[in-house]
């Protein structure tokens, strides 16, 4: 087991822990299928995948801002990431975070999308912004 | 960011849940983006789509109207679902629509003007110069940002934060040194009409890319309707919420005024008429004269606009395979009524839908059909959803619609290409 710390700007939430899906393409909440939590982006790398209990991490916010609304809808329903980190949250990823009670973690260093795989143990602390990954192997 | 101690007590909820979730919303966007204080803001306009704020949304606004919430600055309402007159007429989407109804009876009672337009500026809803509002709809905000010379971001659900306290987050276009100018464009053909003006924004929204862009070439001021179809084809292809036209919006009195020194001297990105042409064809997906729905009023049509549609039929009919749509907002749409106009669409075979929008209409165009229009908003947007598409001016979807199949866009191509 290794682990791997990184530093970033807590947004809003407090702690959370889940097992990380991970992309370097721009995500758009409004194209989560609300019921089911699963990407729905055309094109996008993570499409088909369910974002449900995962530590969520990509670059950015893309796309409708009725996105916040659509985290909203998947916290009701028990389908929302355990947290989110990004480079940089915009306002229709934090707004929506705060309305789903998601944990948001942002300008994160080293790179969150590649220090980061899909499959890591991820614990976020968004109060002090800092982020533990654990992995197995070396 | 500093808070002033009416804000600190919004947020630490000394003055209820709503206006402490509120906070909550813009104390985190404005740390995320790095901004120094909240500022006030002269109003607010709401997005209440029920198709993007579903059941969560609607028990969400419902629990407001149960704390005793209240807007605190003036507030108006962005577009429906559907058309309130014809609820009821499709009985598969009845629940949904009850959903959107009550987010509707919710807004109202916080306080909002039900004006359900994506265009507000038709009724003569506007900022005030160097105001900073927070605007929904992201058609309104280059208009807001470039036309009128107030100041809002493209909002989401932050809009309703605002609406709640009073506040947004001092970042992004509330920021004079953001308003500046990056990519200088210059029109080296003259533009024309709002189908014209359509074409221009997504073109200039293209050549943009992440700069402002500062225009050159326009020779008068645009009418309201050149206007407002202007910005909403460049907000659908930008995600930038501000222009400058030099010698024309108020902070480009000349171009070193909309730039800074440096970029004041860059060569501009060029746009005639083989552009124009280029960006029209790009939202041409549809094949053939295949043809069933026609949707005009994206933004939401004026009154002006509805009578030329009215003119260009004359005695004629629409065919009857074709439906034909023009959206309004519902002042436009009383107004027909009340001068007949209404009355000689409807015999003409044209549906006059007021509140709504094609693109978040409950009772959707079903993939594989074929849709002609005059926004390229709409074009650019209904493509995804498997509609095929022709794009064209107001008065080739008008004669396409009386013909029955698409005639093409071949006059207009020609001339455009002739330059």
């Amino acid at each position: 087991m290794r682990t791997i710390a990184l530093a970033g700007q807590g947004v809003c939430g407090g702690g959370a822990e889940g097992t990380a899906l991970v992309s370097d393409v721009d995500l758009a909440l409004s194209l989560i299928d609300p019921d089911t939590g699963v990407i729905m982006q055309p094109a996008h790398p993570l499409r088909g995948q369910s974002v449900a209990g995962r530590v969520l991490v990509f670059p950015n916010g893309s796309g409708s801002s009725s996105g916040s609304y659509r985290l909203l809808h998947l916290s009701e329903l028990g389908k929302a990431p355990a947290a989110i980190i990004n480079n940089q949250a915009n306002a229709v990823v934090v707004a929506g975070a705060v309305l789903g009670g998601v944990p948001v973690v942002h300008k994160v260093s080293p790179d969150p999308v590649r220090a980061i795989r899909t499959g890591d143990r991820v614990s976020v602390d968004a109060v002090s912004g800092r982020i533990t990954v654990s992995r197995d192997g070396q | 960011m500093k808070l002033n101690s009416r804000q600190t007590e919004m947020l630490e909820g000394r003055l209820g849940w709503p206006s402490q979730i509120a906070m909550r919303m813009l104390t985190a966007v404005g740390s995320a983006y790095d901004a120094d204080a909240l500022i006030p803001v002269g109003s607010v306009h709401l997005g209440i789509s029920g198709m993007s704020m579903a059941e969560p949304g609607m028990r969400f606004l419902e629990k407001l109207v149960a704390h005793k919430a209240a807007f605190v600055v003036p507030t108006t309402l962005n577009i429906l679902s559907m058309d309130r007159d014809a609820v009821g007429t499709v009985p598969a989407i009845r629940a949904d629509e009850d959903v959107q109804l009550r987010i509707a009876r919710a807004s109202e009672t916080l306080g909002a003007r039900p004006i359900y337009t994506c265009n507000p500026f038709v009724l003569g809803i506007a900022p005030r110069r160097n105001e900073s509002v927070a605007w929904n709809e992201s058609a309104t905000a280059p208009y807001i940002n470039a036309v009128v010379g107030a100041r809002t971001n493209r909002e989401g659900a932050t809009a309703l934060a605002s609406a709640l306290t009073g506040y947004t987050p001092n970042y992004g276009m509330h920021v004079p040194g953001n308003r500046v100018g990056g990519t200088l464009v210059e029109v080296t053909v003259p533009v024309s009409g709002a189908d014209d003006f359509n074409v221009l924004g997504g073109a200039i929204g293209r050549a943009a890319g992440a700069n402002i862009p500062v225009i050159e070439g326009i020779e008068r001021r645009p009418s309201l309707d050149e206007w407002t179809a202007f910005c909403a084809a460049f907000a659908a292809i930008s995600p930038l919420a501000m222009f400058h036209v030099v010698g024309i919006t108020p902070e480009a009195p000349t171009r070193a005024g909309a730039m800074d020194g440096a970029g004041a001297n860059q060569a501009p990105v060029k746009i005639g008429a083989a552009e124009l042409a280029s960006e029209r064809s790009r939202y041409e997906t549809a094949r053939g004269e295949a043809l069933d729905v026609v949707a005009i009023g994206c933004p939401h049509a004026s009154i002006d606009q509805v009578r030329a549609i009215a003119e260009t039929i004359g005695s004629r009919s629409i065919d009857p395979k074709i439906s034909f749509l023009i959206q309004v907002n519902r002042d436009c749409a009383e107004r027909a009524r009340q001068t007949g106009l209404a009355q000689k669409l409807t015999a003409a075979g044209v549906t006059l839908l007021a509140d709504s929008c094609v693109h978040v209409a409950y009772d959707q165009i079903p993939e594989g059909r074929t849709l002609a229009t005059n926004s390229l908003k709409i074009a650019y947007l209904t493509a995804s959803h498997n509609v095929n598409v022709h794009f064209g001016t107001l008065d080739d979807c008008v004669q396409a619609a009386v013909a029955g199949r698409w005639l093409g866009d071949s006059a207009k191509a020609a001339e455009l290409a002739r330059g």
